[in-house]
């Protein structure tokens, strides 16, 4: 086993190195362990990125951005503008580093990037907001609101609440009154006058009755909202 | 006597049979010598990095599934090992960002040439590695030298199916344009 060059061959070098115990095989439990790490770190950022985004989407649904691109562009504008950035940055940030570990396995590397970061920004949607339907942060904003409290960050995250978006105003209708009607605050001391026009928006129908949670998309002046649109909420 | 598969080898390997990896490295040892050469062009290099290619392969062993094919798992350790060297003499990235592997591609089906086509690719790639940037450089390599299969390189390169048939196809359109500058062509 010695090279036409007098040296020693390849393989008798790594056969000695072997025979000596200067290289040794690592033992199998370390690569299950790393394996079962791994897999556990996916599990672990794929349930954050699920919570992370089912509470994105309940903050926009407190605040009545959920509803609101359904009044056409401005509407859609209104709602990206409403889009809780911490929590988008918190989410992306969370998604590289799940696409990085993903990218070791032959499901993430086989397909090409932007089609492996749509597919799991999907999931992450489409989970997100199953999991928002499931009502658990309504009961998580009670418990939070309770005496017990919630432990930190959750108590800081929901005690935060949802942000006040101008041009969007979540309420119970009060009373009809012509040419509109009256919406409580939210949190329920006063009213706000709302007008509607034949230009207003209403996806859902003009029947408003005493007692319905409304959207209303407008702007203010005095106390008054004009309304581009105005629809009921379905939870 | 039937042969023994690689797979067999490193299952005994992996039950603490450490003189079968011999004969691992008696049927690597010349596939990766080739591989190394043509993918680093230093010869003084490839030695070293392919003894030191085994001894990851054998340190690492358990983790190879022996489901799988042998082939691709130690065309990948020799893969990292070659990268980092190229990596260390350029001391830069070596393929930086890939946008390739970003986007979807047409699904890019194996185009095996014909046997006359090959060889004269073969025989010009020969000539022209040198100039060839490395990210598609290594491809052709494992190709035509190497004779792995598309899902092979996948494995080995760890990108999309569809991206090693851009690499390849972008590899040869670069290595036509190079031949034709040298007049290798007639």
């Amino acid at each position: 086993m010695v090279d036409t060059d007098n040296k020693p061959s390849l393989e008798k070098n790594v056969m000695d190195a072997i025979h000596s115990g200067r290289v040794q095989m690592r033992p199998r439990w370390k690569f299950l362990l790393s394996g079962f790490l791994a897999a556990l770190g996916i599990m672990i950022l794929v349930l954050t990125l699920l919570f992370i985004a089912s509470f994105a989407i309940f903050m926009l649904r407190q605040d009545g951005a959920l509803f609101v691109p359904v009044f056409g562009m401005r509407g859609v504008f209104a709602f990206f503008s409403a889009l809780p950035l911490v929590l988008i940055v918190l989410l992306l940030l969370f998604l590289v580093i799940l696409e990085i570990l993903v990218r070791r396995y032959r499901v993430g590397y086989r397909m090409p990037l932007l089609v492996s970061v749509l597919a799991i920004l999907l999931i992450v949607v489409v989970g997100g907001y199953a999991l928002e339907r499931t009502r658990i942060h309504d009961e998580l904003l009670r418990d939070a609101r309770g005496p017990g409290g919630l432990p930190p960050p959750l108590s800081i995250m929901y005690r935060a609440g949802s942000q006040d978006v101008p041009g969007i105003y979540r309420g119970d209708v009060v009373s009809v009154i012509p040419g509109g009607f009256l919406l409580s605050d939210e949190n329920g001391a006063g009213t706000t006058t709302i007008l509607i026009d034949p230009s207003t928006r209403l996806p859902l129908g003009a029947g408003f009755t005493v007692g319905e949670e409304v959207v209303v998309f407008g702007t203010e002046a005095s106390g008054t909202v004009h309304a581009f649109g105005v629809r009921e909420v379905q939870d | 006597m039937e042969k023994e598969t690689d797979e067999v080898i490193a299952t005994r390997v992996q039950k603490g049979d450490s003189e079968a990896f011999g004969q691992l490295v008696e049927r690597y040892e010349e596939k990766l010598m080739r591989y190394a050469r043509k993918f680093l062009r230093d010869p003084d290099d490839a030695k070293d990095i392919v003894q030191e290619v085994f001894i990851k392969s054998y340190q690492n062993i358990q983790s190879f599934d022996a489901g799988r094919r042998f082939s691709p798992w130690i065309y990948r350790i020799a893969h990292n090992e070659f990268v980092n060297a190229i990596k260390k003499r350029s001391r830069g990235p070596v393929f930086g960002i890939d946008l390739d592997v970003v986007f979807p591609h047409l699904a890019a089906g194996e185009t095996a040439d014909d046997v006359a086509l090959e060889r004269d690719t073969k025989e010009i790639l020969e000539q022209c590695l040198d100039e060839l940037d490395p990210k598609y450089r290594e491809p052709l390599v494992l190709y035509y030298f190497e004779g792995l299969s598309y899902k092979d390189m996948a494995d080995v390169l760890h990108i999309p199916m569809s991206t090693v048939g851009v690499r390849l196809a972008r590899g040869k359109a670069s290595l036509q344009k190079i031949a034709a500058k040298k007049n290798l062509y007639g």
